[in-house]
């Protein structure tokens, strides 16, 4: 056995150790990203709730880390490609040298992808929340009360919808009965409720207001629910990638494994040829010339 | 010192009205009260009939605004308290002006008939002692 090859055994195994034991990937402090539920992010319009928050988590630690794990992974690919381009071309001890850096590359890679998730999984799990409570607080403020309140806005809205209803003749009788001028209220009333219905009309007439009309008949709380679904689908993804990694992984420790087994056997091949081959007589020929 | 005293003092008069909450009456409550007071009147036994005609309607037209401000009253909505419930429970008796005149009814014929009063009841009625 050469002495090269324990060094080599024992990186390969080292190698392949880790993934055998699927947690046990490094722990660092990671980036965190803090979304509140704010009154403004609750009161927000379907359409700008996600992109709101979208930005929030754009400026966060957790979405540099992110980024910066993506673009990682990017160049550790093309790291990949050519060594195993590299490793191909080689001959002998050098392609071992460079097989041998393929499986630790490899490794990295799978730490870096392993780490990426880590972090995605984090940021969608803290939006499905952010979304949780979004819901969870319009609904208890939106209609979706104990049946008593349901049942005091049903009279509310009958209340309003009957004055509505009478408004106009009740107007003109209390006009034909009463001699007494027109109230400081009424009048007030009358004036402001002008200015509000052209600042309505200006509201529905505004761009903004028609892009929330166009996102979609869904109302807010079933707008949420969906988010949240997908982010769930996410979650779900990512899980699903996590088991391919696992894979990538075991696949990795196999490779290793088998090559320290090859580089074992042709150690063991080289040392078995030098025992076994008799000398030949060709081999002293020169001592009997010279 | 007695600069600082006073002072202290002047900001402690200034500050008083800001840190005690400030005692808002709510709009059913404001409505209920001129309700009450009208109620008063049409019970009254201690006044003529002008006298009478004529505070009614000064109420008639109070409540006239106090009842849409009611209705118009979007921070009403959804709020179950006593008095809100109560409020809403009975369109005819809250919003007893636009209902009588709704009802092309006398105010008093009004509130009598929602009470469970009414005409024909009242003239058959006997005075007995019990």
């Amino acid at each position: 056995m050469n002495s090269r090859l324990f060094p080599l055994l024992a990186s390969t195994a080292l190698l392949a150790l880790p993934f055998l034991a699927t947690p046990g990937l490094a722990k660092t402090p990671s980036p965190d990203w803090s979304p509140s539920v704010t009154e403004r992010l609750v009161k927000l319009p379907q359409n700008h709730l996600k992109k709101s928050l979208d930005r929030d988590f754009a400026r966060s630690p957790l979405a540099e880390a992110i980024a910066h794990a993506d673009e990682e992974i990017k160049l550790k690919t093309l790291t990949l490609e050519d060594l195993r381009a590299a490793a191909d071309r080689a001959e002998g001890e050098l392609q071992i040298e460079l097989r041998h850096q393929l499986l630790a590359e490899k490794q990295a890679y799978l730490h870096l992808v392993k780490s990426h998730q880590d972090l995605r999984s984090q940021h969608l799990q803290k939006r499905k929340q952010v979304y949780a409570n979004i819901l969870q607080k319009h609904l208890q403020k939106g209609g979706n009360g104990t049946p008593e309140k349901i049942e005091l806005i049903a009279a509310q809205e009958s209340a309003h919808a009957r004055f509505e209803k009478s408004r106009e003749s009740v107007n003109m009788k209390i006009f034909a009965s009463f001699d007494s001028p027109e109230s400081k209220y009424a009048s007030a009333y009358a004036q402001n409720l002008s200015a509000a219905n052209a600042l309505l009309a200006a509201i529905n007439n505004h761009p903004a207001s028609r892009q929330a009309a166009d996102a979609g008949p869904e109302n807010k709380a079933d707008y949420l629910r969906r988010l949240v679904a997908d982010a769930d689908s996410e979650l779900a993804l990512i899980n699903q990638e996590g088991e391919i990694v696992g894979y990538m992984a075991k696949l990795v420790a196999l490779d290793a494994a088998a090559f320290s087994e090859q580089i074992a056997g042709q150690e063991d091949e080289a040392d078995l040829d030098q025992e076994q081959r008799p000398a030949t007589v060709i081999s002293a020929l020169n001592q009997f010339i010279q | 010192m007695k600069p600082l005293f006073r002072t202290l003092a002047l900001t402690m008069v200034l500050g008083t009205p800001v840190i005690a909450a400030p005692a808002f009456a709510g709009t059913v409550e404001n409505l209920e009260r001129e309700r009450a007071i009208l109620v008063e009147t049409l019970l009254a036994n201690d006044m003529t009939a002008e006298e009478r005609f004529s505070k009614v309607n000064v109420s008639k037209s109070r409540l006239i605004d106090l009842e849409r401000i009611v209705l118009r009253d979007k921070s009403l909505v959804g709020r179950n308290t006593p008095a809100i419930k109560r409020a809403f429970a009975n369109y005819d008796l809250t919003f007893m002006v636009h209902a009588a005149i709704e009802k092309d009814r006398a105010l008093a014929d009004h509130w009598l008939t929602q009470i469970g009063l009414d005409k024909q009841g009242l003239l058959s009625a006997q005075m007995r002692r019990r």
